[in-house]
């Protein structure tokens, strides 16, 4: 198991974008079950009307596609800190079935249940659900991420290839 | 049908799912990048499918030469027998 | 026209003057066309990506990044704006068929998404939108699904 302080030091996310807590278990190359805890003090709550009906304290969908991909790559990083000269950011490159059975409120937590599908030229394709209790809300059949550097600096001039944009090549496949 | 021809239309519908195409729109020689606008990301994708399906992992070093559903069959049937 | 509502320094947070009121914090859109008639709806939103907006600072440090999915973020903020009826919940994400992100946008960069959502007959929304960087690069391509909204309870 990792807890957050783990978590802190794999993935290159901090506050308030880093949404994993926990991980309760991984097997390294095949799957791992995570948990996050949604809080009524979270930043996207704030600013919400007086009288806010239950419906406007939905955790956002989004935060919810991000907390799965952040699973899917401490799984993909094997749980452990990528090496010192690795300067390549883990993206999320695209994503297809998504399904959002149900909403999660604050005192939920969800669980993320990830399986790791393949790896194919530093890209890894996972897949998986995430549950509250024992309610699913939403189920993932492809999330794909690639590994890439990311250039500091003023946006180089677009270049349409016919490969993955990248902000800089670096001899990629 | 033959077991080859099966085994197209399946790889058919799988790189028609990838290409978010209707399986029928997918020729066999239309070229992914040229008539469909697929990228690098789709061709890595359809190899990552084949490999779940299929059990069969094609190299990527053939990446550039998975140009349409025709090669990638022969890739898969190149492959499928070298794997058993 | 729509505008951001700033507040003020002690809280920066970002909520769209809009009626429904405040969608979220997330990330602050703004509405630079909208059209909607019975069946379809199409809109173009703006979202300025901000390094110093407190989502950015956690994405990461030193190095700000629009996330991936504030685009999605983008879209159900933008729907919830154009297709929401004002009173009662306003249409949810209900599923994304296909996502995919390609340029990153950096600190100081405009995403522009163009979005069409077309009815289907349960009242939910099919929906395409195609986001692009200030650069004019294609920056992400989205189909996703909503509900009708309106529901008695979430």
């Amino acid at each position: 198991m990792l807890e957050h302080k783990d978590v802190r030091e794999i993935l290159p996310q901090r506050y308030p974008l880093l949404l994993v807590d926990r991980v309760l278990e991984l097997q390294p190359g095949r799957s791992i079950r995570t948990i996050k805890a949604i809080s009524g003090t979270e930043p996207c709550f704030d600013g919400l009307p007086e009288g806010a009906e239950r419906w406007r304290f939905a955790y956002p969908r989004s935060l919810m596609i991000e907390s799965f991909g952040q699973s899917a790559a401490l799984l993909w990083l094997d749980g452990r800190r990528a090496p010192a000269l690795d300067d390549r950011t883990l993206m999320f490159a695209a994503a297809r079935g998504l399904q959002f059975s149900d909403f999660a409120y604050p005192g939920d937590v969800l669980r993320h249940e990830v399986r790791l599908d393949s790896v194919v030229a530093d890209t890894a394709f996972a897949s998986g659900e995430t549950w509250v209790g024992d309610r699913r809300v939403a189920t993932i059949a492809t999330l794909i991420a690639t590994r890439r550097r990311v250039a500091i600096g003023p946006n180089p001039s677009p270049a349409p290839a016919p490969s993955m944009c990248r902000q800089s090549e670096e001899g990629q496949p | 049908m033959t077991y080859q021809d099966d085994q197209l239309e399946e790889l058919r519908e799988i790189v028609a799912d990838v290409l978010e195409l209707e399986p029928e729109e997918l020729s066999d020689t239309g070229d992914f990048m040229e008539e469909y606008e697929a990228d690098s990301l789709r061709a890595i994708e359809i190899l990552a499918r084949i490999d779940k399906r299929f059990k069969v992992e094609i190299p990527q070093a053939e990446l550039p030469e998975l140009r349409n559903l025709k090669a990638v069959s022969a890739a898969l049937a190149r492959h499928a027998t070298a794997q058993g | 026209m729509n505008r951001v509502a700033e507040a003020g320094p002690a809280t920066r947070r970002h909520l769209p003057d809009t009626d429904p009121p405040a969608v979220s914090s997330l990330c602050a859109i703004e509405v630079v066309r909208q059209e909607r008639r019975a069946q379809t709806l199409s809109m173009t939103v703006r979202v300025r990506v901000d390094g110093s907006h407190l989502y950015l600072r956690g994405h990461f440090p030193g190095l700000p990044i629009l996330p991936g999915v504030f685009v999605v973020e983008t879209l159900c903020q933008a729907m919830a704006h154009g297709a929401g009826t004002g009173t009662g919940r306003w249409p949810a994400l209900r599923s994304v068929r296909s996502l995919r992100l390609q340029a990153p946008l950096l600190d100081g960069d405009v995403l522009m998404l163009e979005i069409a959502a077309r009815r289907h007959p349960d009242g939910g929304w099919a929906v395409t939108a195609e986001g692009s960087r200030t650069d004019g690069t294609t920056s992400a391509r989205i189909r996703a699904d909503f509900d009708r909204g309106d529901a008695a309870d979430a």
